[in-house]
């Protein structure tokens, strides 16, 4: 599971270099995100732009994913493909996550901090 | 006048039938030959996409319910993609349905309170909203789970 995180300060963003979020990765990506995402900041985006595939699994992960960062932290996604995109809009989790179109416009005005 | 082999159509590969182990792996790879079978047949992105969202979700329920410790058990998938609606059946030797019934499939209980969103059950809600004719039978020892996915025209 390839995932990768950058910090912009008041935000990170983590990109999944994976074309799928499926019941094969669901439990590996749920920890990894954990590990990468650490105890702040209060915000972190979720970058799927690579995603052109999640299954029920992978959005419980997701949903599981952000219930673990636990009460003051949010967790926002960006660059959801037609089909993820659907699966949200489905189950109705498109009105739980804030959903930008792509990463920029998640991190706009903020400074990559290298 | 000269024949134009680039005109002959390949000989379409339906129905498609693909047998696989009860595994996520072996999902995954399932859903590809799969994929590759309906791109051979000419049918159209939107409409694959669907069928591989609701397969996926099926064929992880087989995997995770029926067959939980039999990865070496076999599935069956067959898919007809000869009419106006592309029809599966997905056969399995493992445990029946609960009440011998498919799940409801109601959609997720979404609250106020993030900390009490379901991290489950999506699946066969999507199932219900993605198919028609979906129809469950268990018949001597096997169950046989039956739907159709529209084709965009």
């Amino acid at each position: 599971m390839q995932l990768e995180r950058q910090d912009y300060g008041e935000a990170i963003l983590i990109k999944v270099d994976e074309r799928r979020i499926d019941a094969a990765v669901a439990i590996q990506f749920k920890d990894r995100l954990r590990e990468l995402a650490g105890t702040e900041p209060a915000r972190v985006v979720l970058d799927v732009t690579q995603v052109d595939f999640l299954d029920s699994s992978g959005l419980g992960a997701v949903v599981a994913a952000m219930k673990q960062l636990g009460a003051g932290r949010k967790l926002e996604l960006a660059g959801l493909s037609p089909m993820v995109e659907k699966v949200f809009r489905l189950t109705r989790m498109d009105t739980v996550f804030t959903i930008h179109k792509d990463a920029s416009a998640a991190v706009v005005g903020l400074a990559h901090v290298t | 006048m000269s024949h134009d082999a680039a005109l002959t159509p390949r000989a379409p590969r339906s129905p498609i039938k693909i047998t696989l182990r009860a595994t996520p792996m072996a999902v995954r790879d399932a859903l590809a030959e799969a994929r590759g079978g309906w791109r051979d047949l000419g049918l159209d992105p939107a409409t694959c996409a669907t069928a591989e969202q609701v397969l996926a979700e099926i064929l992880n329920n087989v995997v995770e319910h029926a067959l939980p410790d039999r990865p070496d058990a076999l599935v069956v998938l067959e898919c007809d993609a000869a009419g106006s609606g592309m029809a599966f059946e997905v056969r399995d030797d493992g445990d029946p349905m609960p009440g011998l019934r498919l799940p409801k499939g109601a959609a997720a209980d979404i609250g106020e309170d993030p900390a009490l969103l379901p991290e489950g059950g999506f699946g066969w809600f999507m199932i219900r909203q993605l198919t028609r004719d979906l129809s469950y039978r268990r018949q001597d020892g096997l169950n046989r789970l039956r739907f159709v996915i529209d084709r965009r025209t």
